[in-house]
């Protein structure tokens, strides 16, 4: 093995005979496979979660007339009580009215209050046409209802919308949507992922119209905005069309409101929404990660042992890059180790999430990619944000040789760096955007979330790579220029 | 002999204060080379430069004709050595510490059993530093220094926290390395005694000066062998060491029942008459002359080492 080999392995030896090195590591998988047990166990408890009234729609329906049935009694009780005749009349219709209303839900054959064919409004819509339509007509549509035909659904809710001669964008939206559902089959109720999922496409579809008309016009637009919206359209068409009910990338967006990826479009998976919790746990081993390093330099100062350690033909910037190795080592293990738990607690909830794949349109291309890589960058991204801090504590602890310090200075810069940049703006300090705090968090940074406008990652990526440079001189001048 | 350490003109100033003024000496293959001095006098800052703790200021260090400052590595290759305490990874076993060093020396399996052997902690090498006694960790600290065979070897205060047998077993190991062996052994204390059973030669620094570079042997006896003092028991102590000093004697001192005087050693025994007829002659009451005790070792080191110092740390 090369020397350097060597070297790296004897920091290897000589971390793990510690106990507390041992314990935080066990302390880690514990942690994250039980939060990933737990987290999965809670939301699948949801799933199987389903609420059982006690009584029937029917029931229900009855009690609702009972109600109004002595408000219209108590009502005509107290006829002298009112100023007009009219207002009596009024009142009276009202009950009536709800009376029969309700009476005519009641014979709809509604089984429960849950029915798409109630919540979607298709009663109500139903109830408010009976008047306005042919007896003939009317019984074709209470066909319709009884037999549960969605066609019949959409027909009546979006019959203004169809009756348009000159339709306007939302009208066209609408009977592009109505058409699509009652081709597809997409029952109109939350429960049917795709019907969200098209709802929201129609509003890009009608955005695109109307971004068209407006070009048309020879009014100048935002071409990759009407892109955009097209490429909405194209993969929630292609999602219905392939039936691919959640996203993987949905449950990272759900989950961390990063615009990184696509807004949030429709379904979550376990699968991935353990992963994404799992996230989390990072900021549980920066702190390991950050003594760690804080202390691999100061401890051979306190313990004396760096008399022996430089007392041998070994040069000195060599002992100190396998420490920072070391670490490094530790640290990719770390997050690899919470990666891992993540995707098996995944596995035992959700395995069928471990297939999904990624969709995504890109300029109208329907793309799709690996979700394992895109939680990988998520990781990446959190590991920069250590890997800076880390540096610095190891640099502090080269040249003060005094872990204590490291170790809460590199504590602070980690968890209180947000709240220095919130004090900093309160006083509009804007040099602050050049500090470490406002930079070591990429996807912040991507999101526009840090506070200074105009900040870009390109700034971000050149401030990190300047204070790595400035981190890693210091420790390294520090240690091999100081005399012991 | 062949020349193992050269120190030429080392200068050496820490933080505003210059600590080791103008230092030359040489050690040689086979000898053990004492370096005495009181507390505070710039023996563990000349160690430390020697292997590489500090830097020099100004001067040469050369081991084994490699120049410390330009040819770091090779030189400092033949030297192996205690600062201060020996410091380890006290959750480590001995056999752990030996071996993680014993890996960026280069350094076999076979070795390490050969310097635990050596040392005599074969039984207790498997315990964790952490439950060893000072004097364990000072002989794995010697084992340690002496794993990669060094043509050099520098200790500081090994015998510290060593009990006598330890001294002695110490005193062999080196004496026998440097004999046997042919390494040149550089060992600081400031206890005279076991500077005499152990070295060779000795320099002397005080207050960052050396003093003087000479055999052992020549040492104690350049100090120690020039002056002579007498017990007179007398009746009278008081009177007595007043009729001495009118006639002339200068070191005097008074004790309960005699006087003691100290004189030149080369005319012992006229002076001793001649005291002995002064108190006589003055009514004075002899019942006894006798030589104090051979002055001790410690008495030569203090007189050494702080004859012009007076007793406060330089
Ligand atoms: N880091 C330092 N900075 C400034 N002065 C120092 C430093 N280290 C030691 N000294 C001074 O250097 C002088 C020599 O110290 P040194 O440790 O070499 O003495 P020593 O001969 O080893 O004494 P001892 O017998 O007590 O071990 C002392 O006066 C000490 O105060
Ligand atoms: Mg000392």
């Amino acid at each position: 093995m090369s020397k350097f080999g060597l070297l790296i392995s004897n920091e290897w030896r000589k971390q793990f005979k510690k106990k507390t090195v041992w314990v935080f590591l066990i302390l880690t998988i514990v942690a994250s496979l039980g939060f990933g047990l737990i987290f999965g166990a809670i939301e699948s408890l949801d799933y199987d979660f389903e609420y059982k009234p006690s009584t029937t729609f029917a029931e229900d329906c009855d009690s609702e007339i009972e109600y109004y049935q002595v408000a219209l009694e108590a009502t005509i009780a107290r006829k002298d009580s009112y100023m007009t005749e009219e207002e009596y009349q009024d009142e009276v219709d009202y009950f009536e009215n709800a009376i029969a209303q309700w009476t005519f839900y009641k014979s709809l054959g509604i089984e429960t209050w849950s029915d798409w064919r109630f919540s979607s409004g298709f009663a109500e819509e139903l109830w408010n046409i009976k008047d306005e339509v042919s007896d003939a007509k009317f019984q074709e549509y209470l066909n319709g209802f009884k037999s549960k035909n969605i066609e019949t659904y959409y027909r009546i809710a979006f019959a203004d919308d169809y009756a348009q001669v000159v339709k306007d964008d939302r009208e066209t939206a609408n009977v592009w949507f109505a058409d699509y559902c009652i081709e597809y089959n997409v029952i109109p109720t939350r429960n049917d992922w795709r019907y969200g999922l098209l709802l929201a496409a129609s509003d890009a579809y009608a955005s695109a119209l109307s971004l068209e008309r407006q070009q048309s016009l020879g009014f100048p637009i935002d071409e990759s905005t009407l892109q955009k919206k097209h490429d909405a359209v194209t993969l929630a068409t292609y999602r219905v069309e392939n039936d691919i009910a959640a996203l993987p990338s949905d449950s990272l967006t759900a989950y961390m409101g990063t615009s990184i990826l696509e807004p949030y479009s429709g379904e979550t998976s376990l699968f991935w929404d353990i992963s994404v919790m799992e996230l989390y746990l990072v900021s549980v081993i920066a702190i390991f990660i950050l003594v760690l390093a804080g202390t691999i330099v100061a401890n051979e100062y306190t313990s004396g042992t760096i008399k022996f350690l430089v007392l041998s033909p070994v040069k000195r910037w060599k002992i100190l890059a396998a420490k920072y190795v070391t670490v490094l080592i530790l640290g990719v293990m770390l997050l690899a180790g919470v990666f891992v738990s993540g995707l098996l607690c995944g596995l035992i909830f959700n395995a069928s999430g471990a297939r999904l794949v990624n969709v995504s349109v890109v300029n109208g291309v329907v793309k799709t990619s690996s979700p394992y890589l895109m939680i990988l960058k998520q990781y990446l991204l959190s590991g920069v944000k250590i890997l800076v801090i880390a540096s610095l504590s190891f640099a502090l602890s080269s040249i003060c040789k005094n872990n204590a310090l490291a170790i809460a200075a590199s504590l602070g810069c980690y968890y209180l760096g947000n709240t220095i940049l919130t004090i900093g703006q309160l006083f509009r300090l804007d040099f602050l955007r050049y500090s470490i705090f406002a930079n070591m968090d990429f996807s912040a940074v991507v999101n526009g979330t840090t506070g200074f406008p105009h900040h870009t990652l390109a700034c971000a990526i050149i401030s990190v790579v300047l204070h790595m440079a400035v981190f890693l001189l210091t420790a390294w001048d520090g240690f091999t220029r100081r005399e012991m | 002999m062949d020349t193992i350490l050269k120190i030429e003109h080392l200068t050496k100033s820490l933080g505003k204060r210059e600590i080791l003024h103008d230092i030359s000496f040489e050690t040689y293959g086979g000898e053990v080379f004492g370096f005495l001095g009181p507390n505070g006098a710039g023996k563990t800052t000349t160690i430390k430069v020697l292997v590489g703790l500090l830097l020099l200021d100004q001067g040469t260090v050369s081991i084994c004709g490699y120049d410390l400052k330009k040819d770091f590595e090779n030189a400092i290759k033949n030297v192996g050595g205690i600062v201060e305490n020996p410091e380890f990874y006290k959750y480590l076993s001995g056999y752990e510490n030996l071996r993680q060093y014993a890996k960026i020396q280069g350094v076999g399996e076979d070795r390490i059993r050969e310097v635990i052997h050596l040392v005599g902690l074969e039984n207790r090498i498997n315990d964790k530093v952490s439950k060893y006694s000072l004097g364990m960790r000072q002989r794995l600290g010697v084992a340690l220094s002496l794993l990669h065979r060094p043509k050099l070897l520098i200790l500081d205060e090994p015998t510290n926290g060593l009990d006598p047998a330890g001294i002695k077993e110490l005193r062999d190991i080196l004496t026998n390395l440097a004999h046997e062996e042919n390494i040149s052994v550089v060992v600081s204390s400031h206890q005279m005694s076991e500077m005499e059973l152990m070295c060779d030669r000795v320099g002397v620094i005080v207050a960052g000066e050396l003093k003087s570079v000479q055999p052992i042997s020549e040492l104690v006896a350049s100090v120690a062998h020039d002056k002579c003092e007498k017990i007179f028991r007398v009746d009278a102590p008081e009177r007595a060491a007043q009729i001495l000093s009118e006639n002339g004697f200068e070191d005097v001192t008074v004790t309960e029942n005699s006087v003691n005087v100290l004189f030149d050693k080369a005319s012992e025994d006229e002076i001793t008459a001649k005291i002995n007829r002064l108190l006589v002659h003055g009514d004075i009451s002899v019942f006894n002359i006798a030589d104090k005790e051979n002055r001790r070792l410690e008495d030569v080191f203090i007189e050494l080492t702080q004859r012009e110092g007076g007793d406060q740390i330089v």
